[in-house]
């Protein structure tokens, strides 16, 4: 419901980012900003009804200047919340970025191993995304998942690449089921 | 001694009582001779009808008769055949009673070995996913300790192979 709502304030955004040759530096500081106002206890202030849209917008002002926010982030983030709709804030930051990459050919891709990855691995697997999603830069989070037992997972957009042991084991496991029935 | 007078009846004495006489049956001719005839007519023709209908009561009572006479006389013949009937509508029954049952006890029989055969499957089933899950614990838990350094570079280098290799 809100995916569209986040996706129309994202290029809103872009646009301005743009024009100011900000667009990483704004969307740092969107999720910077997203990651704040979902603190349980201050979304929970910042919505609460019983608060009035003053001392909102004073409360929303004196975070955006204690994150030393981009302008435009800040103009952005106390628009909404005199919407009333700062809750829609992390859709925006997950709507920029993948406008951003999008216009930047930057794809996000997550590399998950059994053991931790060498340098060296790590620029391999860089390569290898970078030629699987045909972007020009990807960004490779690496993370270590002892349940994987040995092997890698490589997911960038909507397509998971496994090639952990933990999955080869499983399909063996069907392969034997189906060949018994 | 008395002596009476012998009266004799002159012509004319006699003639009036003749007429009214001729009168009398002509009147009773002329009113009641319909009738009477109408009577006897009808009662002739009622006594024809009893007569008729008492000859045929009689046909037919001979015609029973003739036919209890025969139909006794046919009692043997027809204790046979009834007992033939009998016989032949038993024997349909407990031919088709049979027939039922060895219908139901097939039908018993082939339930049965459906349900069998299915309980075998499944436990058979149950035990292979058994097998295989246990195989599978054992193999992850025995790559888990074995694999080295080297293995999990290889188990890498042959990711990047294949997933790189044009599909």
């Amino acid at each position: 419901m809100t995916g569209g709502l986040g996706r129309r304030y994202a290029k809103a955004l872009i646009g301005l980012a743009r024009q100011e040759g900000a667009l990483a530096t704004a969307g740092e500081d969107l999720l910077r900003a997203a990651a704040t106002f979902t603190e349980p206890d201050l979304r929970s202030l910042v919505l609460n009804p019983g608060i009035g849209a003053a001392a909102r917008r004073g409360i929303v002002g004196q975070i955006v200047e204690r994150l030393a926010l981009s302008p435009i982030v800040g103009n952005l983030i106390r628009l909404l919340a005199d919407r009333d709709r700062i809750d829609v804030l992390p859709d925006v930051g997950r709507a920029y970025q993948t406008l951003v990459d999008r216009e930047l050919r930057r794809a996000r891709v997550s590399v998950r191993s059994a053991a931790a990855l060498t340098p060296a691995q790590l620029a391999e697997l860089e390569t290898l995304a970078r030629r699987l999603t045909a972007a020009e830069h990807v960004i490779v989070s690496a993370g270590v998942d002892p349940d994987l037992i040995g092997g890698v997972t490589l997911a960038a957009g909507g397509t998971v690449y496994d090639g952990s042991v933990k999955t080869q084991l499983a399909r063996l496991a069907d392969q034997m089921a189906r060949a018994g029935s | 001694m008395e002596h009476h007078a012998e009266h004799v009846p002159t012509i004319a004495s006699l003639l009036w009582p003749a007429v009214n006489f001729t009168i009398f049956v002509t009147l009773l001719v002329r009113w009641l001779s319909g009738p009477l005839r109408e009577f006897f007519r009808a009662r002739g023709e009622r006594l024809r009808d009893e007569l008729a209908a008492g000859d045929r009561a009689r046909r037919d009572a001979e015609a029973l008769r003739a036919q209890l006479a025969r139909d006794l006389a046919d009692l043997p013949a027809l204790r046979e055949r009834i007992q033939t009937d009998l016989k032949a509508t038993a024997e349909r029954e407990r031919d088709q009673l049979l027939a039922q049952a060895r219908r139901s006890a097939e039908r018993i029989r082939n339930d049965a070995r459906l349900l069998a055969e299915q309980e075998v499957a499944a436990a058979r089933r149950m035990l292979r996913d058994e097998v295989v899950a246990a195989a599978v614990r054992e193999a992850s838990e025995l790559v888990r300790r074995a694999a080295r350094p080297p293995d999990h570079e290889r188990f890498v280098q042959e990711f990047i192979r294949a997933a790189g290799a044009p599909s």
